[in-house]
C-alpha cells in the first residue's frame, strides 16, 4: 500500500466516521424523543385506565347509576380512540402487538362491561333467575378483571418497551460512539505505529544503504519491500547504484588503462632519456670526433697546402730548368731526348694545374664565407660571358637562362659553383652542335632554392653517380675530356658549406642535369 | 492479495476492537460446564399448548442450559398433573383448572409460569340436528364433558352465559378420545373440549356440527407447575428451565413457519390441523396478575359446585413461584405483591 493512501486511510476513515456520527445522532435523537413521547403517551393510557377503573369501582360497588356506567363508557372510548389515534406512533414490532393487544383488550372490556350493566338490568327486570345472574357476573367480573390487568400489563408493558428501546438506542448509541472513537484512535495510532515503523525502519535501511553505496559498496542493493514510495526510492537508489556500480567498472577498468598506458609512458620516458642520455653521450664523442676531425682536416689541409706550396718551387725550377736546357742545347738533342724533354714540362705544366686546382679547393675548404645577398641571374650572366669569351668561334652553344632566385651566400664562391658547371656544361658538350645549355630555378621545396644546369652532351651512366663529386674522380678519359676531378668535389664542398645539397641525373650520350639547392635563408658553416 | 503489514494492522484492529467488545459479549455468554441437570416434565399430546417445552427440547435449549430434560407425554394436561404430583415427573403442564382444583385439593403447588394462552381453544361442538344455536338452548341436552379439566369449566362458564345451571342439563364424563365415538353413536348431543380434539370432530363431523364459545367469558391458560419444595430446592435448575423456554418463545416468534414443522415431527401432529388453530394461541411464557385472578374464579366456582372439598380459597398469590421467571426474564413477571 502506498504510504500517501495509508495516510489517507485515517483521514478517509474519519470522515467516514463523521458521515456516520451525523445520521447517527440523527436517529438516536429522534429515536430518544419518540421515546419520551411515546412515555407520555402511555402515561396518558395509564391515567385513562386508571379513571376508568374508578369510574368502574364506583359504578359496581357503589351506585350502579347510569350516569356512571355512561361515563366509564365515555371514558373508555375516550382510551379506545387515544389508542387508535396515537396507537402508529409505537412503531416497533413489540410495541405494535401490545398497542394491539390493548386496543383489543379495550374493546373487549367494553364489551364486558356493557353485558355486565345488561346483566344488572336483566337480574333487575326479573328476565334471568338472580342466582345465575349473580354467578354470570362474577365470572364477567372475573374477566373484566382479567383483561383490566391485561390493560393495565400491557401499558406497562409498553411502558417497559419503551424504556427497553430508549436503554438500546442511549446503549447502542454510547457503544458506537464509543467503537467509532476507540476505532478512531484505534486507526490513528495504528496508521502512526506503523507509518512510523515503516518509515523508521526503511528509512534507516535506506540510510544504510546510502551509506554503504557512499563507502564505495556499489553492489549492495536495497531489498525491496511493498509497493510504495519507498519501495519506489528503493529501486530508484538500486538503479542508480547499478549505474554507479557499471561507471565505477568503466573508471576501474580505464584507470587500470591508464596506469599501464603510463607505466608504459615512463618506461618509454625512461628508455627516451636512456637513449637521449646515449645519443648525448654519442654526440659528445661525435662532436669530440668532429674536432679531431676538423683538427685533422685542417692538418691535412694545410699540410696539403703546405705540400702543394713547397710543390710549386721545385716543379718550377724543373720547368725553368727543362726550358733552359732546350734553349741552350736544342740542336744537340736528338729527337727523343727532345720528346723526352716535352714530356717532362708538359708533365710538370699539368703537375702545376693539379697544384693549382688542389690549393684552389683547399682554399674553399678553409676560406670564411661571407654572406650577402646575390642575384643569381646576374651571376650566370657574368659567368657565360666569361666562359663564351674563351670559346672558339666556331663552338655554338644555345644558352637558355630561366628567372633565378635572388639566394644569400659568398659571392665568389657561388661565382665558381656556377662556373665550374657551367663550365663542365661546355666541355662535355663539345660533340654537340649545337649545344644546349639551360639553367632553370625548379620551385621552392621545403625552404631550398633549387637550382639545375642541364646540357645536352655525352651525359654519364647513373650507376657511377655516387663517384661523379668526389675529389680526382672522372668518368671519362682525359684523352676524351680534359680535366683534373676537382671541379665538381669544389662545387660540393661549396654548397654544402652553404648549408646545401647538391645531385645529378644524366644519362650516357643523353645529357646530363645537375642540381644544387640553397636555403631560402642561407646559414653558413665554418 | 493482501500485504504482511495490511495483515499485522488488521489483527492489531481486531484485538483491539475484541479488548473493546469482549467485556459486552461475555455477560451474554453461557458456560456450561459439569455434568447436565435431569428434570422431567410432563407434557400433553395431540395439542400444542406445550409447543414451548417441544421446542425447547427440539432445539437443545434444555441441552445449552446444561439440562437433561424428559418430556413425558400425557393426553391430557389433568394426567400430567396427577403425574408430577405423584412424584413421576418434576414439572407438569397443564391448563389452569387442573392446577386450581390440585391447589383447592391442598396440593403445594408452585405455578412457575403460563406458557400459552387462548380465548378459542375450548368450545362446544353441538349436533346441528339437536337444534341448539345458542347456549339457552341446551336445556335438557346431553353434553360430554371431562371432569376436572378445562372443558368442564368451560362448560359451566357457558351454561351460565345462557342462563342455566348444570342441573338443566345431562352431563356426561367422557375422556377425549370417548367423545367422538359419543357423538356418533348419539351418546350425546354436545361435547365441552379443547383443541385438538375438538377441531379433529369439527374436521370430522362437518357441517354437522358447530361450535358455541363466548370468548368474552373464557379465556383458558396453560401452566408449567412443580412441587413448592421442588421449586425451593431446585431453583437454580427452575431458572435454567425458564431460559429455555424463553428462548423456544423468541424462536416462535422469530420463526414461525419452522415451529410448526418441528411440531409436527416431534409431537406427530396434523399439519393441517396446526395451520388452521395456529392463530388462536399466544405462545409466552409469563407470570400475571390475570393468572391469579382467573383462579379465584375459578376456586369460587370450585367451591360452588361443591368440586372440591375446601370452602375457603387459600391465598392464590403463595402458590404461585416468580422466581425462577424473573431471574431468566424479569419484564415476564407482573404480580402485585
Amino acid at each position: 500500500m502506498r504510504i500517501r493512501t495509508r495516510l489517507n486511510l485515517p483521514v478517509l476513515f474519519a470522515f467516514s466516521t463523521l458521515l456516520i456520527i451525523g445520521p447517527l445522532l440523527f436517529f438516536a435523537y429522534s429515536d430518544l424523543r419518540k421515546a419520551s413521547r411515546n412515555e407520555l403517551y402511555v402515561d396518558n393510557i395509564l391515567q385513562l385506565i386508571s379513571e376508568t377503573v374508578l369510574l368502574r369501582d364506583n359504578y359496581l360497588l357503589v351506585t350502579s347509576s347510569e350516569h356512571l356506567s355512561s361515563q366509564w363508557q365515555a371514558k373508555a372510548s375516550q382510551l379506545e380512540k387515544f389508542l387508535h389515534d396515537y396507537g402508529k406512533n409505537f412503531a416497533t414490532k413489540g410495541q405494535e402487538d401490545t398497542i394491539a393487544g390493548l386496543q383489543n383488550n379495550c374493546m373487549e372490556i367494553q364489551e364486558i362491561f356493557a353485558r355486565v350493566t345488561a346483566n344488572r338490568q336483566q337480574i333487575k327486570q326479573n328476565e334471568i333467575e338472580p342466582e345465575i345472574g349473580k354467578e354470570l357476573e362474577k365470572r364477567l367480573l372475573a374477566q373484566f378483571l382479567f383483561r383490566n390487568q391485561l390493560l393495565y400489563d400491557g401499558s406497562l408493558q409498553l411502558q417497559t418497551l419503551i424504556r427497553e428501546r430508549r436503554e438500546t438506542t442511549r446503549n447502542g448509541l454510547v457503544t458506537v460512539l464509543l467503537i467509532l472513537t476507540f476505532g478512531l484512535m484505534g486507526t490513528f495510532t495504528i496508521t502512526a505505529f506503523f507509518i512510523n515503523r515503516t518509515l523508521h525502519s526503511r528509512i534507516k535501511l535506506l540510510h544504510e544503504s546510502a551509506v554503504n553505496i557512499a563507502r564505495g559498496t556499489f553492489s549492495h542493493r536495497i531489498p525491496i519491500r511493498g509497493q510504495d514510495e519507498l519501495s519506489d526510492l528503493a529501486l530508484a537508489v538500486n538503479d542508480m547504484s547499478a549505474q554507479l556500480q557499471r561507471s565505477y567498472s568503466e573508471l576501474k577498468n580505464e584507470i587500470a588503462q591508464r596506469t599501464k598506458t603510463e607505466e608504459s609512458l615512463r618506461a618509454s620516458q625512461k628508455l627516451l632519456q636512456q637513449n637521449e642520455q646515449h645519443i648525448a653521450m654519442l654526440n659528445r664523442d661525435l662532436e669530440v670526433q668532429v674536432s679531431k676531425l676538423i683538427e685533422a682536416n685542417r692538418e691535412l689541409e694545410s699540410f696539403s697546402y703546405s705540400v702543394s706550396h713547397d710543390l710549386r718551387a721545385p716543379l718550377r725550377h724543373l720547368a725553368g730548368f727543362v726550358e733552359l736546357l732546350e734553349s741552350r742545347n736544342k740542336r744537340g738533342l736528338d729527337e727523343k731526348s727532345q720528346h723526352y724533354l716535352r714530356v717532362i714540362s708538359d708533365s710538370a705544366t699539368k703537375m702545376g694545374c693539379l697544384i693549382d686546382d688542389l690549393l684552389s679547393f683547399s682554399r674553399m675548404s678553409r676560406s670564411e664565407i661571407n654572406k650577402k645577398p646575390i642575384d643569381l641571374n646576374q651571376l650566370v650572366q657574368e659567368v657565360i660571358k666569361d666562359i663564351s669569351r674563351d670559346l672558339p668561334a666556331e663552338r655554338r652553344i644555345e644558352w637558355y637562362t630561366g628567372t633565378l632566385p635572388r639566394v644569400v651566400g659568398d659571392y665568389p664562391m657561388l661565382r665558381q659553383v656556377l662556373f665550374n658547371l657551367l663550365a663542365n656544361a661546355v666541355k662535355y658538350s663539345k660533340n654537340a652542335d649545337p649545344a644546349k645549355i639551360e639553367i632553370t630555378a625548379l620551385p621552392p621545396e621545403a625552404g631550398y632554392q633549387v637550382v639545375a644546369v642541364r646540357d645536352n652532351g655525352s651525359g654519364f651512366d647513373m650507376r657511377f653517380v655516387d663517384k661523379l663529386f668526389g675529389l680526382f674522380q672522372r668518368l671519362h678519359s682525359a684523352e676524351e675530356f680534359e680535366g683534373t676531378g676537382v671541379g665538381l668535389a669544389n662545387v660540393r664542398r661549396i654548397i654544402s658549406r652553404h648549408g646545401g645539397k647538391t645531385w645529378a641525373e644524366g644519362e650516357l650520350n643523353k645529357g646530363a642535369t645537375f642540381y644544387f639547392s640553397l636555403p631560402s635563408e642561407v646559414r653558413g658553416t665554418s | 492479495m493482501m500485504t504482511p503489514l495490511l495483515k499485522r494492522a488488521l489483527c492489531l484492529a481486531l484485538l483491539v476492537l475484541s479488548m473493546i467488545l469482549l467485556p459486552a459479549c461475555e455477560k451474554k455468554s453461557t458456560e456450561i460446564s459439569g455434568p447436565r441437570e435431569k428434570v422431567s416434565i410432563a407434557a400433553v399430546k395431540n395439542q400444542i399448548s406445550t409447543a414451548l417445552i417441544v421446542i425447547a427440547d427440539q432445539n437443545g435449549y434444555f441441552i445449552e442450559e446444561g439440562l437433561d430434560a424428559t418430556i413425558q407425554l400425557h393426553t391430557y394436561g389433568k394426567l400430567a398433573m396427577e403425574t408430577m404430583l405423584s412424584g413421576k415427573a418434576d414439572l407438569a403442564t397443564s391448563a389452569e383448572t387442573p392446577v386450581m382444583l390440585a391447589i383447592m385439593a391442598g396440593e403445594k403447588l408452585a405455578v412457575l409460569a403460563t406458557i400459552e394462552s387462548s380465548k378459542e381453544n375450548e368450545g362446544l361442538l353441538v349436533k346441528k340436528s339437536s337444534g341448539i344455536k345458542t347456549f339457552s338452548d341446551l336445556r335438557g341436552k346431553r353434553i360430554g364433558v371431562t371432569p376436572g379439566t378445562s372443558g368442564e369449566f368451560f362448560l359451566d362458564t357457558m351454561l351460565t352465559s345462557g342462563g342455566l345451571r348444570q342441573e338443566d342439563v345431562l352431563i356426561l364424563s367422557l375422556a377425549p378420545k370417548e367423545m367422538p365415538e359419543a357423538m356418533r353413536s348419539n351418546r350425546v348431543d354436545a361435547v365441552a373440549v379443547w383443541n385438538f380434539p375438538l377441531q379433529e370432530m369439527k374436521n370430522e363431523f362437518g357441517d354437522q356440527v358447530i361450535i358455541l364459545r363466548d370468548q368474552t367469558l373464557y379465556t383458558s391458560f396453560f401452566c408449567l407447575s412443580t412441587h413448592q419444595d421442588y421449586a425451593r430446592t431446585r431453583k437454580d435448575l427452575l431458572i435454567k428451565v425458564m431460559r429455555a423456554l424463553v428462548k423456544a418463545e423468541d424462536f416462535i416468534k422469530d420463526n414461525p413457519e419452522q415451529a410448526r414443522r418441528l411440531l409436527k415431527t416431534s409431537l406427530g401432529l396434523n399439519e393441517q390441523l396446526i395451520s388452521q388453530l395456529w392463530p388462536i394461541y399466544s405462545f409466552k411464557v409469563s407470570l400475571n396478575q390475570s393468572l391469579l385472578i382467573i383462579l379465584e374464579d375459578e376456586a369460587h366456582w370450585a367451591i360452588n359446585r361443591n368440586l372440591v372439598p375446601a370452602t375457603q380459597i387459600p391465598n392464590i398469590a403463595e402458590y404461585l413461584y416468580p422466581d425462577a421467571l424473573s431471574a431468566a426474564r424479569p419484564a415476564a413477571v407482573r404480580l402485585i405483591r
